[in-house]
């Protein structure tokens, strides 16, 4: 199967702001996550992956297409789920689901209805489907934004920042979606929330602003610095003083005591305890930890 | 609070581009404004900075830029929701008035100066250096002010406030733009309140922006006042202006009332929301994905634009703003379908083609609202719901995409006129008419204005997607469509080919249906369509898609959408573009002739400047016309061959004879010899003009035979059709052939083009002494009595009639033939008709010995109707005339019906031409009309004594004489044989017609006995009224008295006096006969009828009666009289008033309507009058003048209801 090569691409904004500043990537089949903070360039990079953005420069490839190019050809084997999206607000699903279908090129009425009931069934709408859009509640219609994603059984899948604003159980059912599918397809999951990639992906990459920082397997990039993680349970007037000392990857408050993880090669003493690193831990080291290692290898 | 939610609007509007673009756009349109409103010679004899014109203009820019209100008052509070910042704001402790009235009066500022665009741009506009200096008053500020303060503020205040508050309460843009539709219905109803009324009050009243309600409120203004005056802010106007400034405050104090200060308002929605989200507890079906096949290529495509379309106008269908379009233009089509009236006041039948034609008038308003508006709807739908971002990553090509929105939009347009079709037929079923013509509907709507339809719609698509811009895209087709319609022709430009949309179809027929016009409009719709597809490809390359909106961007991205099929499809296009092109400009300019306008007034400027010096020479007069004319309806050719007889009537030889041949490409001579020889001088060809050099000079008393040939051909195409000859229904008269002489029909006419080419301003009418023109009648010169025959030649499923006796009829292989003589000499003055008749007889035998007369009427099939009237009309005029005039000449009278090309009828010696529109299919409804079937027809009539007894000569009152008198007989005929209601209902009409006709006067109004050509409203309006008039003081029989005598004297064949003159009678010489009928004490009246123009005011201004015994009433009664003359100037100026006036009382009849129960003429002197009258019956109305007999702008006000006098205590 191939990968989707990104390479060099860059893009700036005419308000002056660089979102993509020569960004590289290789997108291999699988959930691939892409994780960054707000702001950090994610829906740029997947707009301009869907067809939807122009590049200033650089190139993105899938096998032997050019996705900047070739839009057409790429929107064939495509699946796109925005960040944010609306939908007719006086039409049901279902036939939303079929226009959009008809849209995609499923031209056949005989399939076209298998596959609409088909994706309903499994994006647990099928009860609702005569339901008018506009009733969907924030979670239902992001179940019908993948259900629409995956009309076409579509070879590559970008679903940008798929869970904000679910709550744990729809959160849950939504991975179950983006977790079924095909281990032949990419798909290219934004988010911010470590979280997601942590339970999904088998690849993932760390951007801000504009830029790769890491772009590797989450369990190689966790051994990279396992061992390394410190944790201490702080008051939270020393917060300030703690932050000048050490290089602070996250503080959580726990019963209202901020309790600090920290990034040290070796053993800081001071109470702190070593603790196994989590994906949070690599992001943050990533994101304010300014860590050398910038690429772990797969 | 309120002040700083105030200045936060202003803030905020003047960082946003809008407000400056919407200024720019109003200003730079308001520059050219009165240009485009007032093209041509609409503004007429107004300065283009007359108060008046400048008043309308700026009502017309502030109707058309309704839209522009909309979207700065529509989104105030909107904005709040749309960019989701209520929970913000409405949890500060804001008072809902100061938020409300914060945004109201902050978004209004900004309005009002957006607005002073188009106060500054009007004045800017004035001052552009193309004006020249006496096309303009002296600058005033104030006229501009004016207007704009009494105007165009209340508008904009109503305007803003329905706007603001629809989009407060609703919370929908969709909404706002919706109340746009609410005004355009207001206008609408108002305007058809006026169709058919008397009484404009209500629609001045109703109007919302004005500019009809100042043309109302001046309406009896004359030119002079309308050239200089202010239009006062007062009456109607003031009225109108209150009350839609109060409908705008009503409506802010409901929005104020309505308007929910919270952030959810709709309960219910919210519950539906709950009720869901509990569905989908249950687990997924872990369920593989059925096998599809995505499917490419044409098919595919074909599929995906079917559904799409279906899909994009499904989505309009269920629109409630899209109902409430429609009913609304239902309710118009409802209220307005009854108003078939003719010119006549009598409505005509429901004929298909007319209801198609009310039908489009009143509903294109709402077709180009529906198309602009949904374009612009359909183009951003997916953006608007957010979708796009799902859409934009589709994998449908751009074309198909912004096709499928196309045929949505076109199927909308479908469904429309398919209804609008029922609708007629349904109003037609009503009316117990049940003649549909499905074809007729069928071309009126799909083939007349569908291509207009299409074209617009192409239109919108193309800017919406050019400009990605929602409300620019609107605004900018809406001045596109201005300014393709106006300024192309300003210059003189108007060929169909860069007309946008070329010509329209032309009129349908009943006779002729459409006739030949169908083949060019073919043509030219068929080139525009290819150049709205290159449009619609440019759409497609522009269209917006993905995150990328500037025009760069767009550009680069969209050449990569020229694939293939897209590259074949516009080189199709462009193919059928220039191919079509060419195959027109072919026909009209290489087959046919063309000039532009322009090139057209050099060549009869250069006519005149050449020509004009041959105008006096001495020329032969026709004596005698014996033509053979072979007609070929089915070519829409005719060849004529055949002679005249010119004799020379001067007192010196003749040596040069000058030919003119009508000037049209169409028409060859193929010969023309004079007997005994003659050298032809072709210098003038050009102009059609000949000069034949005779061998032997045509000696005073001798003459001379002049044979030809002329053809007439029609060959390819014109954008604007003849309609001289055609498939049924030819109508040719005598000036189809060779004139002699210089033709001053040739000249220009309007006094501004002529002096762009240093000519003088043309005379409308020779003077009344002029001694040339004296001698002439009706026919130029040419001759006016002449021995006729003729023989015509048609298709054999025609009839062919031309004035005379039918000597014989015969048939030759598919042709036939009709050979056709006068008996005696009558006026040079024929008609060739020819259709396919049916035909009725009848007889008229006169009282005295005299033979009895064939009355025929040759009519088109399906057009029964008034045969019988007619018939009735040509018996009892005939009777009339005969009795009281003079004998009948002719031994035939026939009606012909003619095409609706020209819609009148038109008399000939024994024949008149009388056009199915005009008498034919008037739907009489004898409780209610005037008969004017029966009117038309006793008008005609007389003309065969005011035209072919007595012929007038060419000078000035000509048609006093011919059609003032036609007007009086027909009057006296109609007065015989009908009420005195119908008298007065016909007399009120034409008072009527003549005080619109004075108001829009742009030359002098001449005395009725002066009256000059194109002054219908004076011949036939005050014809009327003045000569009822006359009658009404001097007596019926003393004015037929009178007639009688000048047809003694003035006949053109045997009259007394012309028998010793060459020259033809005047208006002074029947007023002559006159004055020996009339008595010493009303001789005065002579003067004010006919020889000055004479107004009154006459007035009742206070009225009560008193009980003075049992059967006895006295009336008393305080009457104004106030008279005036209009001198040269056009001034009016009081004269002192000692004249006979009716003075009249009512009382109530059994039946309980008001009868006359006195009407005498009382001798009223000095301005106040008291009078004391009793009466015998209770009375109840009483005045001067009552009836308006005589000429009075407010006739209302002439009597009033009486009071009942109280016992002084």
């Amino acid at each position: 199967m191939n990968s989707l090569i990104i390479s060099n691409l860059s893009k700036t904004y005419s308000n002056g702001v660089k979102a993509l500043n020569n960004v590289s990537l290789e997108i291999p089949s699988g959930m691939f996550g892409l994780l960054g903070p707000n702001g950090a360039g994610k829906s740029t990079l997947m707009r301009t992956i869907a067809t939807l953005q122009e590049a200033d420069g650089g190139k993105v490839s899938f096998g032997n297409l050019d996705a900047l190019v070739q839009k057409d050809e790429v929107r064939k084997i495509l699946g796109y789920l925005p960040q944010e999206f609306g939908v007719y607000p006086k039409i049901s699903a279902e036939v939303l689901l079929n226009h959009l279908a008809v849209l995609k090129g499923i031209t056949s009425r005989k399939e076209r209805k298998e596959v609409v009931e088909a994706l309903l069934h499994k994006t647990n709408l099928y009860e609702a489907r005569k339901k008018n859009l506009g009733g969907y509640s924030g979670g239902m219609k992001q179940r019908f934004g993948i259900a629409q994603a995956l009309l076409s059984n579509p070879k590559l899948i970008i679903v940008d920042e798929p869970t904000a604003g679910l709550d744990p159980a729809e959160r849950n059912r939504f991975y179950n979606l983006l977790s079924e599918l095909g281990e032949n397809t990419i798909v290219i999951l934004s988010t911010h929330i470590v979280e997601d990639v942590k339970e999904l992906c088998t690849n993932m990459a760390i951007i801000n602003r504009g830029e790769v920082l890491l772009n590797g397997n989450p369990q190689k990039a966790i051994e990279q610095i396992e061992g390394k993680v410190y944790s201490k349970t702080i008051r939270k007037s020393e917060l300030q003083s703690y932050k000048k000392e050490y290089t602070i990857l996250a503080d959580r408050l726990f019963q209202g005591q901020p309790i600090i993880h920290i990034l040290s090669e070796s053993a800081p003493g001071n109470g702190f305890k070593q603790v196994a690193p989590d994906l949070e831990d690599v992001y943050f080291s990533e994101i304010f930890g300014g860590n050398s290692g910038r690429e772990a290898s797969n | 609070m309120l002040f700083e939610i105030f200045k936060f609007e202003l803030k905020y509007r003047a960082q946003r581009p809008e407000t400056y673009i919407y200024f720019t756009i109003l200003f730079l349109f308001s520059i050219l404004s009165v240009d485009f409103l007032f093209e041509g010679g609409e503004l007429g004899p107004l300065k283009r900075n007359a108060p008046y014109i400048i008043a309308r203009t700026m009502g017309i820019v502030s109707a058309l830029f309704m839209i522009l209100t909309s979207m700065i008052m529509g989104v105030p509070v909107l904005r709040d929701f749309q960019y989701q910042m209520e929970s913000l704001l409405f949890v500060n402790p804001i008072k809902k008035r100061d938020y409300l009235l914060g945004r109201f009066l902050g978004s209004f500022v900004v309005l009002v100066f957006i607005y002073t665009g188009l106060l500054f741009g009007m004045v800017l506009g004035d001052f552009m250096p193309w004006h020249e200096e006496n096309s303009l008053l002296p600058f005033s500020f104030w006229h501009y002010l004016q207007p704009f303060l009494y105007l165009i503020l209340p508008t904009l205040f109503f305007g803003g406030a329905i706007f603001f508050v629809s989009g407060a309460l609703s919370r929908k843009l969709i909404v706002v733009y919706t109340q746009g539709f609410f005004f355009l219905m207001v206008y609408l109803m108002a305007i058809s309140l006026a169709i058919g009324a008397d009484d404009l009050f209500l629609t001045a009243l109703l109007e919302p922006f004005t500019f009809q309600s100042v043309r109302i409120s001046t309406k009896l203004w004359t030119v002079l006042e309308r050239g200089v005056q202010l239009v006062p802010f007062e009456g109607v106007l003031l009225y109108n202006r209150l009350m839609w400034t109060g409908i705008g405050l009503v409506a802010l104090v409901i929005g104020y009332y309505g308007f929910n200060f919270n952030v959810v308002r709709d309960k219910s929605s919210k519950l539906k929301k709950k009720a869901f989200q509990d569905e989908n507890v249950s687990t997924h079906v872990n369920s593989k994905n059925p096998v599809i096949k995505v499917q490419t290529g044409f098919k595919a495509d074909l599929v995906q634009l079917i559904h799409y379309s279906i899909f994009n106008f499904k989505s309009i269908v269920k629109e409630v703003p899209f109902w409430t379009i429609v009913l609304c233009g239902m309710g118009i089509v409802l209220l307005n379908s009854f108003n078939l009236g003719t010119t006549f006041g009598v409505n005509s039948y429901p004929t298909t083609y007319i209801l198609v034609g009310e039908l489009m008038e009143l509903t294109i308003l709402f077709f180009l609202s529906i198309i602009i508006f949904y374009s612009g709807e359909l183009i951003w739908k997916e953006r608007d719901t957010r979708i796009n971002g799902i859409h934009d990553a589709l994998p449908v090509s751009d074309f198909i995409n912004l096709g499928g929105k196309f045929v949505g939009l076109i199927l909308i347009c479908f469904v429309l006129m398919l209804m609008l079709i029922v609708a007629g037929m349904l109003f037609q079923t009503v009316n117990g008419y049940y003649h549909y013509q499905l074809d007729v509907y069928f071309t009126g709507f799909f083939i007349e204005i569908f291509p207009f339809l299409f074209l617009l719609t192409i239109v919108c698509f193309f800017f919406q997607s050019l400009v990605n811009h929602k409300f620019l895209g609107h605004l900018l087709v809406l001045i596109f469509v201005f300014a393709t319609a106006v300024p192309l022709r300003v210059f003189g430009l108007d060929h169909g080919l860069y007309t946008f949309g070329g010509s329209s179809l032309g009129v349908y027929s009943d006779m002729n249906g459409y006739g030949h016009f169908f083949e060019p409009f073919l043509w030219f719709k068929g080139y525009w369509i290819a150049f709205s597809m290159i449009l619609f490809v440019i759409a497609v390359v522009f269209l917006a898609r993905g995150a990328e909106t500037s025009l760069r961007t767009r550009w680069n991205l969209g050449r990569r959408r020229m694939t293939r099929p897209l590259i074949r499809f516009s080189i199709i296009a462009a193919g059928i573009f220039v191919c079509s092109g060419s195959y027109i400009f072919f026909n009209t300019n290489l087959l046919n002739e063309y000039y532009t306008q322009s090139a057209e007034n050099d060549h009869r400027a250069d006519y005149e400047k050449k020509l004009k010096r041959f105008e006096h020479l001495p020329q032969p007069k026709i004596v005698d016309v014996n033509l053979e004319v072979e007609l070929y309806p089915d070519k829409l050719n005719y060849i004529v061959d055949g002679y005249y007889i010119l004799a020379n009537k001067h007192h010196l030889p003749i040596d040069e004879i000058h030919i003119q041949k009508l000037p049209n490409s169409q028409i060859k001579l193929a010969y023309l010899d004079f007997e005994g020889g003659a050298k032809s001088n072709n210098e003038y060809e050009h102009f059609s003009y000949y000069i034949y050099e005779l061998n032997e000079s045509l000696k005073p008393g001798d003459s001379v035979k002049m044979e030809f040939k002329q053809t007439y051909k029609t060959q390819g195409f014109t954008e604007y059709s003849t309609t001289d000859v055609v498939y049924n229904g030819t109508f040719l008269d005598n000036f189809h052939f060779p004139s002699l002489g210089y033709l001053e029909d040739i000249e220009l006419e309007e006094d501004e083009i002529r002096a762009e080419y240093g000519l003088k301003p043309k005379l409308r009418r020779a003077h009344i002494d002029d001694p040339i023109a004296l001698l002439q009648g009706r026919s130029n010169g040419d001759g006016e009595e002449i021995n006729f025959e003729m023989v015509i030649g048609t298709d054999s499923s025609q009839t062919a009639v031309a004035p005379g006796e039918l000597i014989s009829a015969w048939i030759a292989g598919d042709r036939k033939y009709f050979h056709y003589r006068m008996e005696q000499p009558m006026s040079n003055f024929y008609s060739i008709v020819s259709a396919r008749y049916e035909k009725i007889k009848d007889q008229w035998t006169p009282a005295s010995d005299h033979l009895p007369v064939d009355l025929e009427i040759y009519y088109h099939k399906g057009h029964e109707y008034n045969l019988a009237r007619m018939i009735k009309g040509m018996k009892r005029s005939l009777a009339y005339y005969s009795e009281h005039f003079s004998p009948y000449q002719y031994r035939q009278m026939r009606i012909l019906e003619s095409p609706i090309y020209k819609n009148r009828a038109q008399s000939f010696p024994n024949t008149v031409p009388f056009s199915e529109g005009v008498g034919f299919i008037l739907a009489i409804d004898d409780e209610v009309d005037v008969d004017m079937a029966f009117y038309v027809t006793a008008h005609e009539m007389a003309h065969q004594w005011w035209g072919h007894q007595v012929n007038p000569a060419h000078v000035q009152g000509q048609s006093m004489l011919s059609e003032s008198l036609a007007q009086y007989s027909a009057l006296m005929v109609l007065q015989k044989e009908f009420t005195e209601d119908k008298v007065q209902q016909l007399l009120q009409q034409q008072m009527r017609s003549y005080l619109k006709g004075r108001s829009r006067e742009r030359g002098q109004e001449m005395p009725l006995a002066l009256v000059e050509s194109g002054q219908d409203y004076i011949h036939y309006g005050k014809g009327l009224i003045n000569l009822y008039a006359f009658q009404d003081y001097i007596s019926e029989d003393s004015v037929n008295n009178a007639l009688n005598r000048f047809i003694r004297d003035w006949d053109s064949f045997h009259g007394l006096k012309k028998m010793k003159t060459d020259r033809y009678p005047i208006t002074s010489d029947l007023l002559n006969y006159f004055r020996e009928v009339t008595p010493d004490s009303l001789q005065y009246v002579i003067e004010d009828l006919f020889e000055t123009i004479t107004l009154y005011e006459n007035k009742t201004t206070d009225a009560f009666y008193e009980k003075i015994s049992i059967n006895q009433y006295q009336v008393s009664l305080t009457l104004e009289a106030l008279k005036y003359r209009v001198d040269s100037a056009g001034t009016q100026v009081p004269i002192s008033s000692n004249d006979w006036i009716d003075v009249g009382i009512y009382g109530l009849a059994n039946s309980g309507e008001e009868e006359l129960i006195y009407l005498e003429k009382h001798k009223i002197t000095g301005q106040q009058i008291q009078l004391d009258i009793v009466v015998n019956q209770k009375p109840v109305r009483a005045g001067i003048d009552p009836l308006g007999k005589l000429i009075d702008k407010t006739i209302k006000n002439n009597s009033m209801l009486l009071s009942e006098k109280k016992d002084k205590s």
